[in-house]
């Protein structure tokens, strides 16, 4: 209506402006007169438009047209031009979108599946257009919920690794053969074999329908079961077995503890499952709940672990020492009590003094640490690990130990009990023997690496006499040259199985993508062997489930739902064994608790690498091991005291006693050191590291693979040599070495370098004992203030009068509690995949070039050989007065009006001005274009691209990156920048996947919010408060259980 | 000597007018020497070698440097810092000692000049070549209209105020430097043989003809030449230093450094005059014109600047004591005692006690002594740089940061590439401009039977 009015008035207006010109003039139309319109006049009867330059240049006349020269002169920029643009060969893309669009998917809007892990961990996957870009934790999962390892977040890069077999090879000469040969060769094979002609050797199988499959396969067939020994496992099972004679591994409620003593079981970092340990043991270190109840962990370890650093006491030993040590506090503790008089009398026998001067360790933290058990009585918690020489009788010890306090049945829990996997095979000794005896026809071997892993069992020479080796294996490794088919395993994102990681817990590993290549899970194979045809998967495992798990009701939805959870839990249903510790006395007694002179080697599985399985994963190369933040190699880590003793130039190792602050190193080359073990010699770089009691010689498991593929091939030395024992009884710990200096250099590739706090405490790193943190004001303003407080709020103010910035709807903060961090590096791996964060290989490392956006800081205080020591998590501190923004030339680095420092990478034209005025020293630097090879070495082939997560920018040479903050996963939650999130709704990668749930993001202009409560929490400190540059990550202090009574 | 009132003629020798023109144009209108072309040759392959690394660090990137986290500035700024630093003295030179007149200048002011040019043009390669992306960086930090939005570049940023005044300076310089240059054009034109020189020349020469209009019109404009250049002395290397002053790290964060760079900067520039005149002297034959007793005012001022270098060296020492900041404090004592302590008793050994010599008149106006101490001088002035750039950021804030600073083979190649650069330009100038301001010379000749007063 109104429209039609308007017009109506403007022909009124323009008929009233025509008729009222002077001279009049006849007209045509109502709109010829007008002023408009005499430009139309002017050019009316031109067919063509002249060119704006002409026009420019052109006399008034309007009537000449594009001369001859003219012409060729444009004609000639413009081919000149386009020669120019065309300078770059593109290659051809071609974009295929979808015929039919599958219902419900959006471009660019993420599909989560939940699913299980390899270790059975619930996970979650990200999937983008089809492709799985990401795992999480499932939250939903009763066992990790939400957290996850940085072992599993990185093996998405393993779906894609371009060293993964596309099809079936020959092992011995790595030919491509095709599935049919394959399945026509196994099958006469096995049906030749005869009874227990046919073996299956696995890893650990916690995947009831995989091993329900392996069952009937065997049942058919007659075949066998057998599991290779782990690393990672002690006999702990061997020794429940033996004292209450089921094969059972309690779950340990760490959380229940209020006081835990370790002896050399690192369970915070590689002890039979990390995650679910770090997630219990952590739930009891969140000081701001409430500020008590913190749990106290005691630590004799004879490496330096994440459970070390987390302890509020900790002594090193030697591995010799262990056994005695633990049996000193089994003695202490039954002066104490003795309520279960059985195992009283296991440990009443043994003085701790006596042991003390016999073995040569201090005694105090003993007697302390039984003191404490003693008054926890049924809420305290003793383990063992470390494989050391007297593994198995350490294992008992402990056990008994245990029964004496009355935590079996508390802390130790039989009911629902953790399934590890391992415990229903034979064993590996048992296998070698027999295919001696050339008792083994065919050998299926999945999971495990027997040629890398326990080249002292023999297995390799035994092969031999097999008469058909089948591998599944998703690379080739070392034990492929002796198998005569290499198969393609299917990563367990596109295959079909499940997972029981603790009794009655069970979750569905649901594929996210078809299989990239011809490639099939162990259960799949085994179940089309068995058939004689190939199935669904699926439809295997949803009537293992149907049958075993589902009890009652329309299974179709019941399916449809566990599916979608991800994790499911059936009632309990064992019992606790009684327990009789008559055996374990004279098992003991057997074993001689004898001092050792000498060095003694302590083998380990380091966090990132574990038993060298992923070594073929840039990601877990990169990643520093905690401690001494080593990348791309192992090393012997030596006490400084051994270092003085063998007359290694200490120039690189100045800081090693912490003595010194100003003692800084300008030449970090390591000596290389000569260790013999066992008659067999390795070269060694050492590296004198904290925590080392003298005369241990400390060397991680896992490195030295010989065929590994490109990138994994040839990092670090193997020490798996040193390995000896057997089955579940490895000895890993405790063997004599030999050391000498070779005169060799070599250099190791260390992200840190410093770890002293150089006395900086106040301002970077907030440590208490329990009594010093009482006197903590709480709140903002009470603290510092409080005339006992260690440490006292910086006065800061500015020189200027400055208006503040009132940022409208969110802004966005984080908290980091230090009390849980126990520096497992889940956040860092979680950091690298969303980010697109490129690994940079050893070389660029050395130089100080590493580029995670998230990175473990540590600093160690008090003495070398037992120093206090504290992770600090560093990421960008999205500053208020970030004073990277003010540096930057080009306005690279802008602050958002939700409180993010923005990085665009576009605009950056690599100044490094901002990265020289971080005090935090987060920028990273593209020095190279390192997003095109896989750490500098391996060119991003295909499918590697499609890993990269596309909602970030993949950062090209010359340009500063950093942290965001996830600031995609923001935009993503966000419609508009004045969206209300509600809290917790936008976790950022690292917060999400953290297992101790030591990171909380959120939005600190939102009260309620969990990081706002935290910013303001008793004792919560900012790093560098003093430069008023107005970070916005509150640290949470680290708080030392030493002095409250349990 | 004898009377001590009287100063010394500037211009030994008896020199006609004629004999200061064939002098100094000799150079200009001979053969070189089979010294210049061996000297020339050396130059350019230097100079050629640097820009190949330079070209190949563009293809490869900066990470061929020894740059890493956390020194995020290393060879190349240091290089820039301690060009700039030489050209200071020629500015000085020709504005300042002119705004003073200092009659004595005129010997070496047109050489000092060029040196200036010549030193800002090496230093201006290098902030743009120490960027990661210096395609984008040669114009991006130029506040041109863009198509990217209403992008703009950040006034708040020292280095951008870098840009402003190096570029600034290099222009102010050049004009300076030509507008000195157009009388003695003319008389190379005059003097010329030949069709094409005259051509050249005369193109130079702006149509100079010496009548007393031009010489009042040029005295005026030098004159404001002079003026506008002289606050340059000053502001050129007050904005370099704040590219460091304005940052927040320890051993940066000081106010006490516009001054302390000035100072460091004339005392390497008059260094590097040093060692640039006292072979060009001999090699060009002009020893009448720069005479011993230019030098020994060149080494006075050399120990008056190194003097307040020194001072500032304590000050820095003291302020970060006072202050009570323990990250100053952390820093400082590391520079001395930590691992980078050769690099600072490498500074305080060229520049604190190098100077002390020239306390001695007979040291002073010892010229192969003078020499040796010049080019002592600017090692230690690179190294103040060094000590500057690189011991802050090694050690700030987060010991979890520090790591240990090492320059590559690459570094090395384009530091002396930038000499290769240096030398050639300035074999170039001896070879075809008056190395000597012939008219300003001229000024001051001593007249017979009145000895010269200023």
């Amino acid at each position: 209506m109104s429209v039609r009015k308007e017009e109506i008035e403007l022909l009124r207006q323009q008929e009233e402006k025509v008729l009222t010109s002077e001279p009049r003039k006849i007209w045509q139309s109502i709109g010829e007169n007008s002023h408009e319109m005499s430009e139309l006049a002017a050019v009316r009867g031109q067919e063509f438009a002249k060119l704006p330059m002409e026009a420019l240049n052109a006399p008034a006349t309007g009537s000449e047209s594009l001369s001859r020269r003219r012409f060729l002169q444009f004609s000639a920029a413009a081919s000149a031009l386009v020669a120019t643009t065309a300078c770059k060969r593109r290659p051809v893309d071609h974009l295929v979108p979808y015929v039919n669009k599958p219902q419900g998917l959006t471009y660019g809007v993420p599909f989560w599946y939940a699913s299980s892990g390899p270790s059975g961990l619930g996970v979650l996957v990200k999937t983008r257009e089809g492709r799985p870009i990401k795992l999480e934790g499932n939250p939903d999962h009763p066992v990790n919920a939400g957290g996850l390892d940085a072992q599993t977040q990185a093996s998405i890069f393993d779906l894609y690794n371009p060293d993964r077999l596309r099809g079936p090879v020959v092992g011995k000469t790595q030919k491509a053969s095709d599935w049919n040969a394959v399945t026509a060769a196994v099958t006469a094979a096995i049906a030749s074999a005869g009874a227990g002609g046919v073996r299956v050797l696995t890893g650990a199988l916690p995947h009831p329908t995989t091993k329900s499959s392996l069952d009937s396969f065997n049942q058919k067939f007659n075949g066998k079961h057998h599991v290779a020994p782990s690393v990672s496992t002690d006999p702990f099972v061997e020794a429940v077995f033996e004292l209450g004679g089921v094969r059972s591994m309690p779950t340990l409620k760490f959380g229940a503890a209020d006081v835990v003593v370790s002896f050399d079981a690192d369970f915070l970092g590689t002890w039979i499952r990390p995650v679910e340990f770090t997630k219990a043991f952590t739930s009891r270190r969140k000081m701001h709940q409430g500020g008590t109840g913190q749990n106290k962990l005691y630590c004799f370890e004879s490496i330096h672990s994440l459970t070390g650093i987390a302890a509020d006491f900790r002594q090193a030993i030697k591995p010799s020492q262990q056994l005695g040590i633990l049996m000193a506090l089994g003695a202490e503790v039954s002066k104490l009590t003795n309520s279960d008089a059985g195992a009283a009398a296991v440990f009443s026998r043994y003085s701790a003094d006596k042991l003390s001067v016999e073995l040569g360790f201090s005694v105090e933290l003993v007697k302390k640490a039984a003191r404490d058990l003693a008054n926890a009585k049924g809420k305290s918690l003793v383990v063992a690990g470390g494989s050391g020489p007297h593994s198995f009788e350490v294992q008992m010890a402990a056990l008994a130990l245990n029964g004496l306090l009355g935590n079996i049945g508390s802390t130790l829990d039989f009911e629902r009990p953790m399934v590890l996997g391992t415990e229903l095979g034979s064993s590996f000794s048992e296998l070698v023997k027999d295919m001696n005896a050339g008792a083994v026809k065919v050998l299926v071997i999945q999971g495990t690496n027997p040629v890398y892993s326990n080249p002292n069992s023999g297995f390799e020479a035994a092969a031999s006499k097999v008469g058909l080796i089948v591998q599944l294996s998703p690379e080739i490794n070392e034990t492929s040259k002796i198998a005569n088919f290499v198969l393609p395993e299917s990563h367990f994102l596109e295959a079909w199985g499940d997972s029981e990681i603790r009794a009655g817990v069970y979750s569905i590993q649901q594929p996210v993508i078809e299989p990239l290549y011809l490639s099939k899970s162990l259960g799949e194979l085994l179940d089309e062997w068995t058939t004689g045809t190939p199935r669904n998967y699926r439809d295997v495992v949803s009537a293992y489930w149907q049958k075993n798990i589902h009890r009652g009701g329309d299974f179709k939805n019941w399916w449809m739902e566990q599916l979608k959870a991800g994790a499911m839990t059936t009632a309990a249903n064992r019992r606790s064994p009684g327990f009789k510790w008559g055996a374990v006395a004279s098992a003991i007694e057997r074993a001689k608790i004898e001092r050792s002179t000498g060095p003694e080697v302590a083998l380990y599985a380091s966090v990132a690498l574990g038993d060298g399985a992923l070594a073929n994963n840039p990601y877990l190369q990169e990643l520093p091991d905690p401690v001494t933040k080593v990348t791309w190699g192992n090393f012997a880590g030596v006490s400084s005291g051994t270092a003085k003793s063998l007359g290694l130039n200490l120039n690189h190792y100045k800081d090693a006693d912490l003595k010194d602050p100003k003692a800084l190193a300008s030449d970090f080359s390591s000596d290389v050191l000569e260790v013999t073990v066992n008659g067999k010699s390795l070269e060694l770089p050492v590296f004198v590291q904290t925590g080392l009691a003298d005369g241990v010689v400390a060397v991680a498991l896992g490195y030295g693979r010989s065929a590994a593929g490109q990138i994994g091939t040839g990092v670090g030395v193997d020490a798996s040599g040193w390995i000896s024992g057997e089955d579940g009884r490895l000895k890993l710990r405790g063997a004599q070495a030999s050391l000498r200096k070779t005169g060799k250099k070599y250099e190791l590739a260390c992200t840190q370098k410093h770890f002293n706090l150089q006395g900086r405490d106040v301002d970077i790193l907030h440590q208490y004992t329990s009594s010093e943190f009482a006197h903590v004001g709480s709140g903002e303003a009470a603290h510092g203030s409080s005339a006992n407080d260690k440490f006292k709020k910086p006065h800061v103010f500015s020189i200027y009068d400055e208006k503040e910035f009132v940022y409208p709807g969110s802004k966005w903060g984080m908290a980091v509690d230090l009390n849980s961090c126990t520096g497992c590096n889940a956040c860092v791996v979680g950091c690298y995949i969303e980010n697109n964060v490129s690994t940079v290989g050893r070389d660029e490392v050395i130089m100080g070039r590493h580029s995670a956006w998230l990175r473990l800081d540590l600093y160690h205080t008090g003495t070398s050989e037992n120093p206090e020591s504290c992770f600090e998590p560093m990421m960008c501190q999205h500053c208020d007065k970030a004073p990277c923004e003010t540096v930057c030339p080009v306005l690279a680095t802008v602050h958002s009006s939700d409180g993010l420092n923005d990085m665009s990478y576009n605009r950056c034209v690599g100044t490094r001005y901002c990265a020289n005025n971080c005090p935090y020293k987060v920028r990273r630097f593209n020095w190279f274009q390192y997003s095109d090879k896989l750490a500098m070495k391996v060119e991003k082939q295909d499918p590697l691209p499609m890993l990269i997560n596309p909602d970030v920018s993949v950062r090209t040479r010359g340009v500063m990156e950093k942290c965001t903050f996830c600031v995609q996963r923001i935009r993503t939650e966000q419609k508009d920048r004045m969206t209300k999130i509600a809290d917790g709704q936008v976790k950022t990668a690292c917060q999400q996947s953290c297992p101790a749930d030591a990171i909380v993001f959120g939005d600190l202009n939102d009260p309620q919010s969990r990081v706002s409560k935290l910013a303001h929490q008793k004792g919560g400190f900012k790093v560098l408060e003093v430069l008023n540059v107005r970070p916005n990550v509150t640290y949470l202090p680290r708080i030392r259980n030493k002095d409250s009574a349990v | 000597m004898k009377n001590t009132l009287a100063e010394d003629p500037l211009v030994l020798g008896n020199k006609t007018y004629a004999d200061i023109t064939n002098d100094v144009c000799r150079p200009l209108e001979s053969f070189p020497t089979k010294m210049w072309y061996a000297a020339f040759a050396i130059s350019l392959s230097i100079m050629t070698m640097g820009f190949g690394l330079i070209g190949y660090m563009m293809y490869k990137g900066a990470g061929l440097s020894g740059i890493r986290s956390p020194v995020g500035w290393g060879m190349m700024i240091i290089t820039f810092v301690f060009w700039i630093g030489i050209g200071h003295a020629g500015t000085l030179i020709s504005a300042i000692l002119f705004l003073f007149k200092q009659k004595w200048r005129t010997a070496i002011n047109r050489s000092a000049e060029a040196m200036t040019i010549f030193a800002v043009m090496c230093a201006g390669i290098f902030p743009l070549i120490h960027t990661g992306r210096p395609w984008y960086s040669a114009y991006w930090l130029f506040p041109l209209p863009n198509v990217m939005g209403p992008l703009w570049v950040n006034f708040r940023s020292p280095l951008l105020w870098d840009v402003f005044a190096v570029s600034t300076y290099f222009t102010i310089s050049l004009v300076f430097w030509y507008t000195g240059l157009v009388p003695d054009f003319a008389s190379v034109r005059d003097r010329a043989k030949n069709w094409l020189r005259k051509k050249i020349y005369g193109f130079l020469a702006l149509g100079w003809r010496g009548s007393n209009r031009g010489w009042s019109s040029y005295e005026v404009a030098y004159m404001i030449l002079a003026g506008l250049s002289t606050p340059l002395v000053l502001s050129v290397h007050t904005i370099v230093s704040f590219d460091f002053a304005v940052s927040i790290i320890p051993g940066w964060h000081t106010t006490i450094f516009p001054p302390y760079f000035v100072a460091g900067a004339i005392f390497s520039g008059f260094a590097m005059v040093v060692t640039l005149l006292v072979v060009a002297r001999v090699v060009f034959n002009l020893q009448e014109y720069i005479t011993l007793n230019h030098l020994e005012a060149m080494n006075k001022i050399i120990l008056a600047t190194g003097m307040l270098v020194g001072l500032a060296y304590a000050t820095e020492f003291f302020i970060a004591w006072y202050s009570g900041v323990p990250y100053e404090r952390f820093i400082f004592i590391n520079r001395a005692m930590g691992p980078y302590a050769w690099s600072y008793w490498i500074m305080i050994g060229c520049n604190v006690l190098t100077p002390q010599f020239f306390w001695f008149k007979s040291l002073r106006r010892n010229i192969p002594l003078m020499f040796v101490l010049s080019l002592f001088v600017n090692l230690g002035m690179w190294f103040e740089r060094f000590v500057i750039v690189v011991t802050s950021l090694a050690t700030d804030f987060l010991p979890s940061s520090w790591n240990y600073f090492r320059l590559t083979p690459w570094d090395y190649g384009t530091l002396i590439g930038s000499f290769g650069l240096f030398f050639t330009l300035f074999l170039l100038f001896c070879r075809f401009v008056p190395t000597i301001a012939i008219a300003e010379v001229k000024a001051i000749m001593p007249t017979k039977g009145s000895q010269h007063h200023g």
